[in-house]
């Protein structure tokens, strides 16, 4: 027996300089097996990321960042109606840029101002209505209930190509394949973004920073939090006459058919219902700038979507009036920074919207 | 520093230190893989549009 010992102490000394030479020695083979090991890994992410087992699985799960606008509504949009409107009641769904998250109150009030109705808002920040035709198709419209588009007459008469770079660069895109989008933004002269047919490597902001929706199985889970969006100083009648943009007729000739197009496609395929509800700029609280040419300028925009409302079938939704809007209600001259105006517009909303489906009953 | 031969020429070495080089080696290879793994990713994600980079609009 006390022979045994060193014996055993001998083999063990000898198996554990084995190991650690095994370790530490280069060796083609083992160079050879990591790489195999990292081009399986890597195999795995990539079949791991689907829009089927986006649709499948929670959608927290591909929400590394909780202030991630657009992944959350891109994620929400991919898993659609059948998995967020398909309970006993109507669902209205916001779509829209960060304006409309701007003007709308916490989800909380949003649903009870709304209930019993379920709402959703698939807001995203510099969201342009091309997006919003995309999510649109994506989400789907076959669900008993709203489709609420946010526009604003000042966007939809801006030429955006300048603004899609910086968009793409900070990630502000719709992450998912969409024929409708691809058409849009032909239509609209901007850039097609051209697809291999693998989701990790096309969308890469939905499934990469998840590692398609493994991560959540090791990171801790992260504190909801508002978009920093702090005033310094009220804005003044200089800076929101500086940052309307220049109207270009073309862009809102085409943004109109572009809303008729939605129209038409959800009157098609779906039951859901569509209202559009324009978002005020902060110019509609200062009278200053209500010259005989910012008038004229409305009355025409005015005109122009009662004609397309009509056309269309479509109600169109100004509760700016209702809105009691003044300039210190405005975060910048497009983002509302004010409870109570959040209130006056969900309730604005929901009246009207109480109204339509009485209307169509 | 020079690791001892593990045998001698014409000796068979034992199973058990064939087993534990073996082992060693599997484990290099894990820890490469996830070295390369993490540095593809790391290198993917600094990409542009990928991170989220909220900066007001």
């Amino acid at each position: 027996m006390s022979d045994d010992l060193p014996a055993a102490q001998g083999t063990f000394s000898s198996s554990a300089q084995a190991f650690w030479q095994g370790f530490t020695r280069p060796h083609a083979g083992t160079a050879l097996g990591a790489l195999l090991l990292t081009l399986a890994a890597w195999i795995f992410v990539a079949v791991s990321s689907t829009e089927a087992r986006v649709r499948a699985t929670d959608t927290a799960r591909w929400l590394p960042n909780p202030q991630d606008d657009w992944c959350h509504l891109n994620v929400v949009s991919i898993q659609g109606a059948e998995r967020h409107a398909d309970g006993p009641g109507q669902t209205v769904v916001f779509v829209g840029a960060s304006m409309l998250r701007a003007i709308l109150p916490s989800d909380e009030s949003l649903s009870s101002t709304f209930a019993p109705a379920h709402t959703l808002v698939l807001a995203g920040s510099a969201m342009n209505y091309e997006d919003e035709a995309a999510v649109v198709d994506k989400f789907g419209g076959n669900f008993a209930g709203w489709f609420v588009l946010c526009v604003n007459r000042h966007t939809m008469a801006r030429d955006l190509r300048a603004r899609d770079v910086a968009k793409k660069q900070r990630g502000l895109t719709v992450e998912f394949s969409s024929a409708i989008l691809t058409e849009e933004r032909r239509r609209a002269g901007l850039p097609v973004r051209s697809e291999l047919g693998i989701p990790l490597l096309d969308h890469p902001r939905i499934y990469l920073p998840t590692l398609g929706g493994w991560t959540h199985l090791m990171r801790r889970p992260r504190q909801e939090g508002a978009l920093p969006l702090a005033r310094s100083r009220p804005i003044t009648g200089k800076e929101i006459y500086a940052m309307l943009p220049a109207p270009i007729a073309a862009a809102q000739a085409r943004n109109f058919e572009l809303l008729g197009r939605i129209a038409a496609r959800l009157q098609a395929n779906g039951r859901a219902r569509l209202a559009i509800v324009e978002c005020p700029f902060a110019d509609e609280a200062l009278p200053e700038l209500h010259t005989v040419a910012w008038q004229a300028e409305r009355a025409e925009f005015v005109r122009r979507r009662e004609a397309w409302a009509q056309a269309q079938g479509v109600p169109w939704l100004d509760v700016t009036e209702e809105l009691k809007l003044r300039v210190e209600d405005f975060e910048d001259p497009m983002h509302i920074d004010s409870s109570a105006v959040r209130v006056r517009f969900a309730n604005a909303v929901a009246r009207r919207l109480a109204e339509l489906n009485k209307i169509n009953r | 520093m020079s690791a001892p031969c593990p045998k001698s020429f014409g000796e068979p070495e034992p199973a058990g230190v064939r087993r534990a080089r073996l082992a060693g080696r599997i484990m290099q290879s894990l820890a490469l893989a996830a070295l390369l793994f993490l540095a593809i990713y790391y290198l993917l994600m600094s990409g542009e549009a990928v991170a989220f980079r909220y900066q007001g609009f």
